[in-house]
């Protein structure tokens, strides 16, 4: 008779299986939790409004959000709780006081390639997230999902922006109207060409650019005024810089351009003015942008 | 001189980003039939920026006479006394700073430049020891100085807005209309007539202030006069095509060589038709070389002038 049979077996022998399966899970759940907890904590700074509207809409706070000067308007509601960071010098932020944040990721865009540089120098890590055109906007939102530890939630707003864009985009039939899309006000205004972020949004929208398919580098270049009477475009729209007060006398003053008025948009009171910079900044969007392009600018909602 | 011209202006009105047939600019021209967008092409576009690339370029070459006559120093152009530091000031302020002003910009150009010159007229001519050409050069320098770093600033905090004021600081005619021209006729005007009164004064003054003083004349007085003309003239084409200092500087030293004479009474007249030439033809090889993309004409004077300045400068050698 073997002695041990006989003894009698501890209580929590009985339980042992499933204590042993529930200290398994924990294991798991331990191991995959870290990469989450610890990004939750993490100093995340997105120099590009892109990056930063990406990350709230992630559910990801972050720790400051660049800001041009003149940029002060662009997402105000969204970055309302957000300590601001103005870039303005070159290199983008003032490396000094990013340095001494300490941040452990970077969100920046190719605009401000030499800071990139200079702050990836310092030691941070310096992701460049910011699409260049809006087919390049949802890879980019998977990469800052994947940094940030956020791919569900990143998987979840790539469903959102198709969706939302299929809806925006769909309908669209007929001539496409002829339309120029002017960046800025100096004297010398400048065109965006197909390959800039709102000549796409615009062609998406049902625009057919006076540029046609021509592209420069950088996206915009100095149009000569005689292909724009030349192509008579029935659509102007326009984007200036400048604070929210200025925009009814921009609108004067383009409305009054010696060489538009005379064009069809000119003559049928279509020459218009973007009270944003959503034609001009990388957003996620791009349904709502469409749809605000086809209603106002274009017609064709 | 008035050949090249006349063969400047003829391309002008010929080419640009459109192919319109010699016959129908001619037409318009004339107020014949054509179609109607080649009237629009030529009578809003390229009838109003051809005159102003003439006056501009005029304006220009007779400022840079002036001042090398008046400062008796080949290193004098606009530049020299703050004109083209200021009206570059007064122009990004508006277009950076105050966007909703923009119709404003040939004015505040216009304003800031003279204001420039104002303030080295009253270093350099007032006071004891006034109307010292040394004086007047370095307080040009100083005051160009002070509006560049302002320029500058402004261009450091709003990045983003740069590009819009690149065209108006590299130098470059627009398609503005007359408007421009409406705004600031009077003050080239009074800038050319001014200096037309000073071609004799300043020959006088090349004998030496002693000699010119024996004369009847009065030196101060001439230098004075003669830098405001340039001013007035310098402020004036900025307010229009931005920052072409560049042909101030070598049109008159080209006029020289070629003449082989330095009085004014030879040089400011050439000059003036030289500069209208010069950048005429330079305008039009900005809006073609690249159309329907347009560059700014002034990279395309350097391109044009300096291998010929520097031929002419090396056979006079």
């Amino acid at each position: 008779m073997h002695l041990d049979a006989a003894r009698p077996k501890p209580r929590f022998a009985r339980f042992a299986g499933v204590v042993t399966l529930l200290a398994a899970v924990l294991l798991v759940f331990a191991l995959q939790a870290p990469a989450a907890d610890a990004a939750k904590n993490k100093r995340v700074i997105a120099i590009s409004p892109f990056a930063a509207q990406t990350m709230i809409q992630l559910g990801y706070k972050p720790y400051r959000v660049g800001m041009t000067l003149g940029q002060t308007n662009f997402q105000k509601r969204l970055f309302r709780n957000i300590p601001k960071m103005t870039l303005s010098h070159p290199n983008g932020p003032n490396l000094e006081l990013v340095a001494k944040m300490r941040p452990a990721l970077v969100l920046s865009s190719t605009r401000w390639s030499q800071g990139n540089k200079a702050m990836r120098r310092l030691g941070i890590r310096v992701v460049v997230a910011d699409p260049l055109s809006p087919q390049a906007v949802k890879s980019k939102v998977s990469l800052i999902g994947r940094l940030l530890g956020r791919k569900k939630q990143a998987r979840k707003l790539n469903k959102k922006i198709t969706r939302q864009l299929n809806k925006a985009v769909s309908g669209i039939k007929g001539v496409r109207p002829k339309t120029l899309v002017v960046l800025g006000i100096g004297t010398t205004a400048m065109a965006f060409m197909k390959n800039s972020w709102g000549g796409r949004l615009v062609t998406m929208a049902g625009g057919n650019l006076v540029t046609g398919g021509a592209s420069a580098k950088g996206g915009f270049a100095r149009i000569s005024d005689e292909v724009v009477l030349h192509e008579d475009p029935e659509r102007i729209i326009v984007v200036p810089h400048g604070n929210q007060t200025d925009l009814a006398r921009v609108a004067e003053w383009v409305r009054n351009n010696e060489v538009w008025k005379s064009t069809k948009a000119g003559q049928t009171g279509n020459i218009k003015v973007s009270g944003d910079n959503t034609l001009l900044q990388a957003g996620t969007d791009l349904g709502a942008t469409v749809r605000y392009i086809r209603t106002n600018f274009l017609k064709n909602w | 001189m008035l050949f090249a011209l006349v063969a400047a202006t003829c391309a002008s009105l010929a080419l640009g980003a459109v192919s319109i047939p010699l016959s129908e600019v001619i037409d318009t021209i004339f107020g014949r039939q054509v179609p109607e967008a080649t009237e629009k092409i030529i009578e809003i576009l390229r009838l109003p920026r051809t005159v102003e690339a003439i006056v501009v370029g005029a304006a220009l070459g007779v400022a840079g006479a002036c001042l090398q006559g008046a400062l008796n120093n080949p290193l004098a152009s606009p530049d020299v006394i703050g004109v083209t530091g200021g009206a570059g000031f007064g122009a990004m302020l508006v277009i950076v700073l105050f966007p909703g002003s923009i119709a404003m910009l040939p004015i505040s150009a216009l304003f800031f430049g003279l204001f420039a010159a104002a303030m080295v007229f009253i270093i350099g001519f007032t006071g004891r020891g006034g109307g010292n050409i040394t004086r007047v050069i370095l307080g040009g320098i100083a005051v160009a100085s002070l509006f560049s770093a302002g320029t500058a600033a402004i261009m450091a905090a709003y990045p983003d807005r740069v590009p819009n004021g690149i065209y108006f600081l590299v130098g470059g005619l627009t398609t503005s209309g007359w408007d421009t021209l409406e705004t600031v006729w009077p003050y080239l005007a009074v800038g050319f007539i001014l200096a037309a009164f000073m071609i004799r004064p300043l020959d006088r003054l090349m004998l030496g202030d002693d000699v010119a003083s024996s004369l009847g004349s009065r030196p101060r007085l001439i230098r004075f006069t003669a830098a405001l003309a340039a001013a007035v003239l310098a402020s004036a084409a900025a307010s229009i095509a931005g920052l072409l200092a560049f042909l101030g500087l070598v049109i008159p030293h080209l006029i020289r060589l070629l003449g082989g004479t330095k009085s004014h009474v030879f040089v400011m007249p050439v000059s003036a038709l030289a500069g209208a030439a010069l950048l005429t033809a330079g305008d039009t090889l900005a809006r073609t070389i690249a159309a329907p993309e347009e560059m700014p004409v002034g990279p395309f004077l350097v391109l044009l002038g300096v291998p010929l300045f520097l031929w002419l400068l090396r056979k006079a050698a």
